[in-house]
């Protein structure tokens, strides 16, 4: 949240955001907790879990957890498709995956253009989000990954 | 002054150097009081005068000055004017405390600010008590020929010389009745010569050509390499007597100057020695070799050694990989090419298995560094319960994986406690029973097979089986019933139940019916087994039975509904293949019986909730038989898969604590497949069924 207030603050910067989708609408996520984006591979579930972390995968010798965003977003299920991609980015309990429809663009968003979340955004529970940005017309939902992705 | 920028990048070596020294004070003082001979008194000094002279360098004002009263106590020690007794031996202990305190403190960033003044006063009463006794101590040994001999100029030349490489000083005596006294010289001289080179020679060289010497010349001489061999070389020349290496240092070096103090304090005079003192050359000599093994040897940081390990585990499982592919290249097309393939692959899997094998010697400590602690908690123990206890150890040197080490600790001194505590009886029990009033607690390792076996055996009274019986019925923990059926020896694993204590009353030791359950679990975590015996007023013995690393682990692998698991092979006892009919229910509980025996089973399936129902149109069932301590669990699977080596992975903290999953692996093709922990899978109440 104060992170958000900063970028207000600082009035004309920009966010480098890289664009994925989620069924039909757009999200957003800070590049710089980006690691890396990889093709979808075989994901070992783990039993016993929390429904939303969907297993490990296996990226160069290291195992790392993939979360199912979708369901993490209550967000209704789909299978997954040629176009899905997982987005390893990091957190405090070292590198996560996230198991995105569709990985578009990156994009560099004025923070002028960013409006505060309103309680629901594209059916996603507020304490997800960080802000909505208007892009050409499309609406990016700014995901707070701190929260999306506390275990 | 300790904040000094540059001072920082040698705090490490420096807090490694001092924990070093405190373990060696730490054992060696704990040892003074029953056996204070003259040679751990020195090692107990020079342990002091290394921490003074290292502190002192670092800037650490108050360790200093604490470790420099202590060596003033030890040097009265030392030189017979004050004599060790309780007192002086709490008084050095309570500095132990102080130092380590210290120690941590600069290690935490907070310098060394534990406070000493009323240990310092103690002892500085204590050395003037010692001063006051004998005025003049003698000096301990004379100082070699050599040192006394050099002119100044010649020493500042060779303390410069030091500088690039080390100065070793040889002395030789040649046999009283040797002929050819020249050659004899030549030939020891010609040999360093081709080893190293030689700095100073007495006496002069025109003087051995001319045989002006009588038994005796020394060398000093450039060297870096084995002196042990060299040494060994020089005895081999005919009508040499004895030739002895030892570093050289200079005869002024100030004790305690802050280059390598470590140095200049192992060469003191008294270990730099002259000929005639000869009853103490075997060890003389040894301590010799052992200050070169200490030169070829490099401190790494463990974290680097973990990350080399990570690393191998990678190169494995691409090794595994490469395999796989070109068996997949064999099956599909002919090819010379995929026939080098394969023959390189297995001369790359021979590589990565001596690196592996190599990765995994470095990480090997002794158990030593375990059995270190133990000394102290016992005699402190000891003192406060009024036992007399007598703790023997074994097999410190057995060596396992730091990984191992590090977790065993905790469990064993918990046991350890328990036998001075509850095992060993009073001081007149014990003659009243019969028995020698010190009791005794052994530890001993060893190594069997791909294990490490801990035993922990006291002769105090044993385990009453009647009242833990009575006990685990008063606490619910069995039925009436069951504790009847129980064996002897199944009846004593109740133990290790918890809230089950046998103390009558509870103490601050032991006794609050914590413990046994944990110690059990701990262990059982780590992949080992505990075992204990128990024979009423004879003694009580565990054993520890560990895995050496617990990077690495051999696992069967088990198909589960299309997904790969691992079981650590071992909590494996066998596998069987049964039918379907064989299976009975029991209280809703799915049991078989094996040989007379119920034994309880767990679907994989349904305990890992991985896919619905049971396999369908098959009458057989393939069960995996685990054991849990004395109980036996039967695991159903899909299918057995085969044995393998696997890279244990733990799982990540996003996923928290998985039940019944201790760790992930990948596989030959790249897969991920989740390690079982038996332990976690079996439902707590299926687990108390297993008493049969």
């Amino acid at each position: 949240m104060e992170e958000t207030r900063a970028q207000a603050n600082v009035g004309s910067e920009s966010v480098q955001t890289v664009v994925f989708r989620l069924g039909p609408e757009s999200y957003g996520i800070d590049i710089f907790r980006v690691n890396e984006i990889i093709r979808l591979r075989e994901i070992t579930p783990i039993p016993r879990t929390e429904t939303h972390i969907r297993g490990l995968v296996n990226l160069r010798g290291k195992t790392i957890p993939v979360v199912d965003l979708r369901k993490r977003l209550d967000l209704p299920e789909e299978s997954d498709s040629e176009s899905s991609r997982i987005i390893v980015v990091e957190t405090g309990n070292g590198n996560v995956g996230v198991v995105v429809d569709a990985v578009t663009e990156v994009v560099s968003i004025e923070n002028d253009s960013i409006d505060e979340a309103p309680a629901l955004v594209a059916d996603v529970a507020a304490v997800f989000v960080k802000g909505v940005a208007k892009r050409e017309g499309e609406l990016i939902t700014l995901l707070d990954l701190d929260t999306a992705l506390a275990a | 002054m300790s904040a000094e920028l540059d001072m920082t990048q040698y705090l490490d070596l420096f807090l490694q150097e001092a924990a070093e020294q405190l373990e060696i004070l730490e054992q060696q003082t704990l040892q003074l009081e029953a056996d204070p001979t003259e040679e751990r008194l020195q090692v107990i000094f020079r342990a002091a005068h290394t921490l003074k002279g290292s502190s002192r360098a670092m800037g650490f004002a108050n360790l200093a000055q604490l470790t420099h009263e202590m060596e003033n106590v030890l040097d009265q020690l030392r030189h017979g004017t004050l004599a060790v007794d309780t007192t002086i031996a709490d008084a050095l202990l309570g500095c132990q405390d102080t130092l380590k305190a210290m120690i941590e403190g600069i290690a935490a960033g907070e310098g060394d600010k534990a406070d000493c003044s009323e240990l310092v006063a103690q002892l500085q009463s204590l050395s003037e008590s010692g001063s006051e006794t004998s005025t003049a101590a003698a000096p301990l040994a004379s100082e070699s020929v050599t040192t006394q001999k050099l002119p100044d100029a010649a020493v500042s030349a060779l303390l410069d010389a030091r500088k690039e490489k080390p100065v070793y000083h040889a002395i030789v005596r040649l046999q009283h009745d040797c002929v050819m006294k020249f050659v004899r010289a030549f030939m020891a001289v010609t040999m360093i010569q081709e080893a190293g080179e030689v700095l100073w020679t007495c006496p002069e060289r025109e003087k051995l050509e001319e045989e002006e010497f009588d038994q005796d010349f020394e060398l000093l001489f450039h060297f870096d390499g084995n002196v042990e061999v060299l040494a060994a070389q020089m005895r081999g020349i005919s009508e040499v007597e004895r030739a002895l290496l030892v570093e050289w240092t200079a005869p002024s070096a100030e004790p305690g100057q802050p280059s390598a103090p470590s140095r200049a304090e192992t060469a003191s005079p008294t270990d730099s020695t002259s000929l005639n003192d000869s009853p103490n050359e075997g060890t003389k000599a040894a301590g010799a070799a052992k200050k070169v093994e200490t030169g070829q040897t490099v401190r790494v940081d463990v974290s680097r050694l973990d990350n080399l390990m990570n690393l191998v585990g990678e190169l494995v499982i691409d090794r595994t990989r490469i395999a796989q592919i070109g068996a997949d290249l064999l099956s599909k097309h002919q090819d010379p090419n995929i026939d080098a393939l394969a023959e390189t692959v297995g001369h790359i899997a021979r590589i990565t298995g001596d690196l592996q094998d190599q990765i995994m010697k470095a990480r090997m400590m002794p158990i030593e560094t375990v059995f270190n602690r133990f000394p102290r908690v016992v005699r402190d123990l000891a003192q406060k319960l009024g036992k007399e206890v007598h703790l023997e150890l074994e097999g410190g040197d057995t060596e396992l994986d730091r990984s191992v080490i590090e977790v065993i600790g905790d469990p064993l001194l918990h046991i350890i406690r328990n036998s001075v505590d509850h095992g060993l009886e009073s001081r007149e029990e014990r003659l009243q029973a019969g028995k020698p009033g010190r009791g005794l607690v052994k530890v001993a390792a060893r190594h069997q097979e791909n294990h490490i076996v801990i035993e922990i055996i006291d002769d105090g009274k044993g385990i009453d089986v009647d009242r833990i019986r009575q006990k685990a019925i008063e606490g619910g923990h069995v039925t009436k019933d069951q504790v009847e059926r129980m064996s002897e020896k199944e009846a004593l694993q109740l133990i290790f139940n918890s809230g089950l204590s046998t103390a009558t009353e509870v103490s601050e030791v032991s006794g609050r019916g914590v413990g046994m359950d944990i110690v059990r679990s701990n262990i059982q975590r780590l992949g080992g087994l505990i075992d204990l015996e128990s024979t009423p007023g004879v003694g009580t013995r565990f054993q520890l039975r560990l895995p050496l690393t617990l990077a690495i682990i051999r696992g069967l692998l088990v198909s589960v509904n299309n997904s790969v698991y691992v079981l650590p092979l071992g909590s494996v006892v066998e596998t069987l293949l049964v039918q379907h009919s064989q299976i009975q229910r029991v209280n809703k509980q799915e049991v078989i019986v094996i040989r007379g025996l119920t034994m309880p089973l767990v679907r994989l399936r349904a305990a890992f909730a991985t896919g619905e129902g049971q396999l369908a149109d098959s009458d057989e069932a393939y069960v995996v038989v685990v054991g849990l301590a004395e109980k036996r669990v039967g695991l159903v699977v899909d299918g057995l898969i085969g044995e393998q080596e696997v890279v244990i992975k733990s799982l990540s903290r996003f996923c928290g604590d998985v039940p019944g999953v201790s760790g992930a692996t990948i596989l030959g093709d790249g897969n991920v497949a989740l390690i079982v922990d038996v332990n976690g899978i079996v439902p707590k109440e299926k687990k108390e069924k297993a008493w049969h």
